[in-house]
């Protein structure tokens, strides 16, 4: 909604100007009208004076050039115009010394050898219109010598508001001139004015039936004949472009006006069309065919509200008229249409016809029901004064249930309760008055308000409570703090855990992303969870949500390859959707992504890349920081996306926790990686079990020596380090505190099917130092063990 | 005096003859121990004459130092570390820290605060139906945001939440006032995306439901948790606006913490920043959940945490936060 300062003068005697603009956007903000922008306009014509052209003569030196004399009126002055148009006689605008066209200042100059001393405009050199074909023409009645600043010097302030969806009322200079004149204490002046009627009754020309009066509560009709229809006056044209509209012809134009000053949407048909000189109000049928004024075909349904006339509809109801039903060049008598529609009818047409209108906007959000002869009488008497029409007496007013002003009560005491403060009795009735809504007293603490129909939005206590406070002003609510009340703190235990999970990972060398949980189907497809799809996505990359975390890590990682990042060792921890048992569920889940190079050559070390041990190294060490208790690392129940061969998953007695590994290469290939992933994923359901079941305690520590002692074992190529680890701890019991494999070897000193690993192995008693004589019978006994039981050789 | 200088000949001889670094030990046992030979020597000071006493002390001391001097050189000398000149400005060895999401970070300090405020932390679904989304919020079946195709529908009455404010009705629905929750998390909308909007956002609802809990202390606990984030002399301005769980509702600005309120580019010279919504949980809203909206007030705000974030780290761009270039993370 576009406020023009010029404009809204009419109505309130307050004077906007660049003193004091800034504070009122300032203040209108307080007063919830945001505003987006605001445009200052000025058209000054400083040295521009009216004149009369007495002489016209040919340049002697120039063919399309002519020498006047122009009276300026307190002189007479040598001009040299280039316009063809230009003619003794003529009344026109002249630039004197010192005026500014353009860029230019207009000085005594000899153009071709004739002296000049100023310049007769074209419209587009003042800023008035788009022509530059010859000199602008004024008005004979006009005095010589009259400044054009009087004639047509325009300062206007043009305020672009943003009206919150649930006010109408602001969406009117009138409405918002109440709030306005609220705001700077000033009144606010209805416009006046004085409806001459003719002997001929509209009653007697015009029949209205309202088919459905809860989607039409009330239609007014009244008709204007003989009309001429031309072209607006001068002062209505600027006033429809300071907001923003085309200016048409006068009738159309006066609709608008009227509409933007009462904020009562009206409409005007050619009352020719009219057949049958009836209007009826109706449902549209299904599948009824209907064509806009804009020429648009459309196919309704039995929910839209239709005017018609006595064979055809005419418009869609508060939306827009038909395509040959309106006012044009050679409409001569017209009816004007002031309804009131039902709220929710409206926005049905609109939300099917995806049609928004300056009309539809103002009845989506409720307007005025009972400001209907105002606005018919206003337009009519407009029409009449500027389109030169008969009036006819009387309105067609068909208002079968007249609508009412509501009583809501205000209870001080709930005001107060609320708001944590005390707004006086008396400023609440002060400024509730100053914005129409009259108050009496019922008893000491509740106020009965009256709330006219002009303010649907206020139907309960507490929209009354919310306007106290925005009247009173929100800079002046005071600010409390109480000493904290305690309340019993809820617990979130899955919150926790995310946040203690999230703090281990980074803990770990990872750097955590975060990713949107809306991705591609085709990468929903890799994995194993039914994924969710999302019913009228913007683009294909956002169709589904996300079944796996590891997607989202794939998606950043391959970006991030492709820039050339290359260390890439991220983690999320969030949603993922998809669908169990045709339900939609969403659980949280953790991913770690390693991918590249792990170490960048330098001084002491070569460059290194990531490998299966690294995730596996991840794995062990967040799980260690989350539990004391051994899990088990299996290759069983690996899920599809992981290359078997290089990953395993961690089980807690029977539960699977999660799995970690390389991923496979089709994997990989899907998100066009060349290079090797290694990924681990966890549901946070599977980590609070874990937490759940361990609790830390404080070992105790021997003060006993430790010793520690190396054996190199031979295995054959495919034997696993943890088969001889647990061989070894089975045999050797408690005492051995620690085992490790330290070294791998393959190679020329080893035949090629074997493989040979050293196991350092630390042994601890509690209650004694252990000799060297106990720690050789262990050993003997884990030799033979092995010699025997497992069949390796020991090195 | 002569004998106590032999001795200290002696003394300094045998630490000298150690042969090893567990020898030297043992000699300082012998010699500087609570037992050893020169503290015991100590004792006899009071038989000296007392014009010899002076003096005797101060051959002790000067006994006891050069002891422990030869001491300390000797294990040096046994020492298996040799100290030797390396090259200083060589890089030192990497070792990687790890980061958190500068998102998070924002929320993890709005946790931390919050707490300090007894706050407690809720979570909710985030495929919800229109009921928690709109309907139990009050929200008008004309309201725009209600339109199906600026939300993310996955079903026939299922879609992804557009406000964290779900989470408030999920809370209340499951227990009984007081209330006192923030709900960090992320809310969608179907919108295209530019420097300032992404289709996934993450917002902090905050919600206090109690006897006596008014837009005052609202604004008073907001004015708090802004000091605490931004600085004891941040204030805050509430502007009047309409949210349909909400009345009265606010939209709320904090002063500029670059410009302290002067005009600065992060502020566009307004100084002042926004920054969020709030206002008194609609009576309608608390009925809706079983709460007697009579007996009880409540408030409630909703924080953009990317906004946040971009103020806090001058980030111009929201959709950075979701590339989650490497460069860029490890920055924070
Ligand atoms: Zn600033």
């Amino acid at each position: 909604m576009k406020i023009s300062s010029n404009w809204l003068k009419q109505y309130i005697d307050f004077e906007i100007n660049s003193s004091n603009i800034d504070e009122l956007v300032y203040r209108l903000v307080l007063l919830r009208f945001e505003t987006e922008n605001v445009q200052h306009i000025k058209r000054d014509y400083e040295n521009f004076v009216v004149g009369k052209v007495i002489e016209c003569v040919k340049h002697p030196n120039a063919d399309k050039l002519t020498l006047c004399k122009v009276d300026v009126g307190n002189e007479i002055l040598p001009v040299v115009c280039g316009a063809p148009n230009v003619e003794t006689g003529q009344t026109v605008p002249v630039a004197m010394n010192g005026a500014k066209v353009k860029d230019f200042t207009i000085k005594t100059s000899k153009i071709r050898g004739e002296e000049s001393r100023g310049m007769i405009c074209a419209g587009d050199e003042l800023g008035l219109s788009d022509n530059h074909d010859g000199i602008m023409v004024l008005d004979e009645a006009i005095k010589i010598g009259t400044p054009l600043n009087e004639l047509f010097g325009l300062e206007d302030f043009v305020i672009e508001l943003e009206v919150t969806s649930n006010r109408s009322d602001s969406l009117g200079y009138l409405g918002f001139g109440r709030e306005f004149a609220f705001m700077t204490g000033s009144e606010l002046n209805y416009p006046e004015f004085k409806i001459a009627e003719c002997e001929e009754k509209t009653d007697d020309f015009v029949k209205i039936e309202i088919l459905d009066t809860k989607a039409c509560p009330r239609y007014c009709a009244r008709l204007i004949k003989d009309v001429k229809v031309k072209e607006s006056p001068e002062w209505l044209k600027e006033k429809l472009n300071a907001v923003g509209l085309r200016p048409i012809n006068n009738i159309v134009d006066i609709t608008n006006f009227v509409m933007f000053e009462t904020g009562h949407p009206l409409h005007a048909f050619d009352f020719k069309n009219i057949a049958g000189q009836k209007i009826v109000v109706r449902k549209a049928e299904k599948h009824e065919k209907f064509t806009t004024l804009d020429n648009k075909e459309l196919e309704l349904n039995d929910k839209i509200l239709m005017i018609c006339d006595d064979e055809k509809s005419i418009a869609l109801a508060g939306v827009m008229g038909s395509l040959h039903s309106g006012v044009t060049d050679i409409t001569t008598d017209v009816l004007l249409e002031v309804a009131y529609f039902n709220l929710a009818g409206i926005r049905e047409t609109v939300k099917y016809t995806n049609i928004h209108t300056d009309s539809s906007k103002r009845f989506e959000r409720g307007i005025d029901p009972n400001d209907a002869e105002f606005v018919m009488n206003r337009a009519a008497c407009l029409i009449g004064e500027l389109g030169e029409g008969k009036i006819l007496s009387g309105i067609a007013d068909a208002y079968p249930l007249k609508i009412k002003n509501k009583i809501v009560n205000l209870r001080l005491s709930r005001t107060e309760k609320i708001l944590g403060f005390r707004i006086s009795e008396d400023n609440i009735i002060e400024s509730f008055r100053k914005i129409g809504l009259e108050t009496t007293k019922k008893d000491s603490d509740i106020l009965s308000v009256t709330v006219p129909t002009f303010r649907p939005d206020i139907t309960k206590e507490i929209d009354l409570i919310e306007e106290a406070v925005r009247l009173y002003g929100y800079d002046k609510i005071p600010e409390i703090t109480y000493s904290t009340v305690s309340l019993e703190p809820n617990e979130n235990i899955e919150e926790e855990i995310i946040d203690t999970v999230r703090e281990k990972l980074k803990n770990l060398g990872l750097v955590e992303t975060l990713n949107k949980s809306m991705v591609d189907k085709k990468y929903c497809l890799l994995f194993e969870k039914k994924p969710v799809r999302i019913e009228h996505p913007l683009n294909d990359e956002m169709n589904h949500l996300r079944n796996s975390i590891i997607l989202s890590l794939l998606q950043t990682a391959d970006k991030n390859i492709r820039r050339k990042n290359e260390i890439v060792n991220i983690f999320e921890v969030g949603k993922i959707f998809f669908y169990n048992e045709e339900q939609i569920t969403e659980t949280n889940s953790l991913a770690v992504l390693l991918t590249g190079i792990r170490r960048f050559q330098s001084w002491n070390e070569k460059e290194s890349v990531y490998d299966f041990y690294d995730i596996k190294g991840i794995a062990e060490s967040f799980i260690k920081s989350l539990t004391p208790k051994v899990l088990s690392y299996v290759s069983q129940d690996i899920p599809c996306y992981f290359d078997k061969d290089q990953s395993l998953s961690v089980y807690l007695d029977n539960m699977k926790i999660g799995s970690f590994g390389a991923l496979s290469l089709e994997t990989a290939g899907l998100f066009n990686i060349k290079q090797r992933i290694f990924c681990f994923e966890a549901d946070i359901s599977g980590i609070e079990v874990l937490l759940q079941k361990s609790e830390f305690g404080i070992k105790d520590l021997s003060k006993y020596p430790k010793v520690v002692k190396d054996i190199s074992v031979l295995t054959g190529i495919n034997e696993k380090a943890s088969t001889i680890e647990n061989f070894i701890r089975k045999t050797v019991g408690g005492l051995l505190t620690d085992i490790a494999v330290v070294d791998q070897y393959k190679g020329e000193q080893i035949s090629k099917d074997k493989k040979s690993y050293t196991f350092r192995m630390s042994f601890q008693s509690f209650d004694r130092t252990l000799n060297e004589k106990e720690i050789e019978i262990l050993l003997n006994k884990i030799i033979h063990g092995l010699k025997n039981d497992l069949n390796l050789e020991i090195r | 005096m002569t004998g106590l200088l032999e001795k200290k000949k002696r003394i300094l001889d045998d630490i000298s003859a150690s042969a090893s670094f567990e020898e030297t030990e043992e000699k300082r046992i012998k010699y500087l121990s609570k037992k050893g030979e020169i503290t015991l020597l100590f004792e006899q000071i009071k038989t000296v004459l007392p014009e010899n006493r002076k003096e005797f002390g101060q051959v002790l001391n000067r006994l006891r130092n050069q002891a422990l001097e030869l001491i300390n050189e000797m294990k040096s000398k046994y020492s298996e570390v040799k100290s030797e000149k390396i090259d200083l400005t060589l890089p030192g060895r990497n070792t990687s820290a790890g980061r958190y999401h500068p998102l998070n970070m924002i929320k993890d300090d709005l946790k931390k605060i919050f707490n300090k405020m007894g706050f407690s932390v809720a979570s909710g679904p985030e495929v919800e139906t229109e009921y928690y989304i709109f309907d139990a919020l009050n929200m008008p079946s004309w309201h725009p945001a209600r339109k199906v195709t600026d939300s993310l529908y996955v079903e026939k009455d299922k879609l992804l939440r557009t406000e964290t404010s779900s989470v408030q009705i999920r809370t209340m629905e499951k227990g009984k006032p007081p209330f006192r929750i923030i709900a960090p998390g992320r809310a969608y909308r179907n919108e295209k995306e530019n420097a300032t909007h992404t289709a996934m956002f993450s917002q902090c609802e905050g919600l206090y439901v109690n006897k006596g809990v008014s837009f005052a202390e609202l604004k008073g606990t907001l004015k708090e948790f802004f000091r605490t984030l931004y600085g004891k002399d941040t204030i805050i301005r509430f502007r009047p606006h309409y949210f349909p769980f909400t009345e009265p509702s606010a939209e709320v600005d904090v002063s500029c913490f670059k410009c302290k309120g002067k005009g600065c580019p992060l502020c566009k010279m307004s100084g002042w920043l926004e920054i969020g919504g709030c206002g008194m949980v609609h009576p309608i809203v608390l009925e809706n959940v079983g709460i007697d909206s009579e007996e009880y007030t409540g408030f409630a705000f909703g924080l953009g945490i990317e906004r946040l974030a971009m103020l806090k780290f001058g980030v111009n761009d929201i959709r950075d936060f979701f590339e989650n270039d490497l460069r860029f993370l490890e920055q924070f």
